[in-house]
């Protein structure tokens, strides 16, 4: 009897649900999907803080991007995020970082602010890209001469794992100009060539509309 | 240059932490320092003088932001990473348990505070809603930020029934260090009305009877003023 296999918790825009489903296709990992709307009361229990992703292995709840991968990290194994040098482990932590604590965030805020009336378009748009800008731009200089395939490596590794939506969010949704930033702009063309990218991209997930953007 | 030279060789292997005596991210880092009994050269980065912003800084940091650690070639400019290299290289004791669903809790509810609440009521942030909003309203917003995570942690704690001594059970682990000084910033700059958080209240009291948070305390380092 096969075990059951984790569900995610996930909306088809949200790139830190985006990162989970990359995670999970690199590790090979059969999952079920739960799309997630703003509306969904019932959503609060299993995330009181209300957000995607969340992972329900078993009866195991485990919620934010950064903690539901660093679960995965560990309990598969296989096609391994981090490195063990911890001078490039701590790199991938610090880019993994800048995304999901100093861009992520206030683009969230910029967009529910937008869809709450809050913020005006164009204000929204300018604050997203300014903490976008700011962010590409420091990891551009932290990766200053990087000649690998990836961010840190020839191989995929959890700075990738964590760039890639960021940046399909701004190309795809915030005309962030990617010609500023050579180096993710070649990034970003190898990661959607790999299969497990493409397959977790937002326009391919169940819950995505007809005409996404 | 033998005065340098002499600073170089005192300094050799020994840990620098760029910080500013406020910055709660900082604050993360100390504590995990003092935890670890990691002996540490300080490094002050005046925040409200833009000190993030001379060009020494910016090459060790690009964000520009607090903390910063170098150790030999090494340099990390973020909490979490930092804390993750401390955990990995001065495994004792242990700031992540091995059990992995407890490690993720401990990984979410620092996340929570690094991602969700944080980001939201920094200097950058808070200057941008006093210009927009006008002056003062970053207050309001700050409380509201802060509030809508405490809310958050504290479900999430009594959800889960993980609560021991500390966040995640009886020994102090990674969630307490990014807790401590979220709840300190609360409490004592923020005003924030922690009635409604008793866990989170409770766990303030006992990380300020820990030796290694009471010395990671803003008021601590070289460079709190001295009148606060």
């Amino acid at each position: 009897m096969a075990a059951s296999k984790p569900i995610l918790y996930s909306a088809w825009i949200s790139s830190c649900s985006f990162r989970v489903r990359i995670a999970l296709n690199l590790k090979g990992v059969d999952y079920g999907y739960r799309a997630v709307t703003r509306t969904d009361l019932d959503y609060e229990k299993i995330n009181p803080i209300k957000y995607v992703p969340a992972l329900v292995d078993g009866d195991f709840v485990v919620s934010d991007s950064l903690a539901i991968i660093l679960y995965l990290e560990d309990k598969y194994p296989q096609h391994p995020l981090l490195p063990q040098d911890l001078k490039k482990k701590a790199i991938n932590l610090q880019i993994a970082n800048i995304v999901c604590s100093s861009i992520q965030p206030l683009q969230c805020y910029a967009v529910i602010g937008l869809v709450d009336g809050k913020l005006g378009s164009d204000e929204s748009l300018q604050i997203v890209r300014n903490y976008t800008d700011k962010g590409f731009k420091a990891i551009e200089k932290l990766l200053e001469g990087c000649d690998s395939k990836y961010a840190t490596g020839d191989e995929v590794q959890l700075a990738d794992v964590f760039l890639a939506p960021q940046i399909h969010a701004g190309v795809t949704r915030f005309q962030i100009d990617m010609s500023n930033y050579p180096l993710l702009e070649r990034f970003y063309k190898a990661y959607m060539e790999i299969p497990a990218f493409q397959v977790a991209a937002p326009e391919k997930q169940p819950d995505a509309p007809a005409s996404p953007y | 240059m033998a005065e340098a030279e002499a600073e170089a060789e005192a300094t050799a292997g020994r840990l620098r932490l760029y910080s500013y005596w406020r910055s709660t991210c900082s604050h993360r880092a100390r504590i995990a320092l003092s935890l670890k009994g990691v002996d540490y050269e300080y490094k002050a980065v005046n925040l409200l003088k833009g000190e993030q912003s001379d060009p020494e800084f910016v090459k060790l940091n690009p964000m520009k932001f607090v903390p910063a650690l170098v150790d030999g070639d090494s340099v990390i400019g973020d909490s979490y990473a930092i804390a993750l290299y401390l955990e990995d290289k001065y495994p004792e004791p242990p700031l992540l348990p091995h059990d992995l669903q407890k490690k993720a809790l401990n990984h979410q509810i620092a996340s929570i505070v690094a991602s969700g609440i944080q980001p939201l009521h920094n200097l950058t942030v808070l200057r941008f809603i006093d210009q927009r909003v006008g002056a003062g309203e970053s207050v309001l917003w700050t409380q509201q930020q802060i509030e809508k995570g405490f809310t958050a942690i504290e479900n999430l704690i009594q959800l889960k029934g993980c609560a021991g001594k500390y966040a995640t059970g009886d020994e102090v682990q990674l969630a307490d260090v990014f807790l401590a000084p979220q709840i300190y910033a609360a409490i004592e700059r923020t005003k924030i009305d922690m009635s409604n958080y008793p866990t989170l209240a409770r766990l303030h009291s006992e990380y300020m009877a820990h030796p290694a948070f009471v010395a990671a305390l803003p008021g601590r380092q070289p460079d709190a003023p001295s009148s606060s």
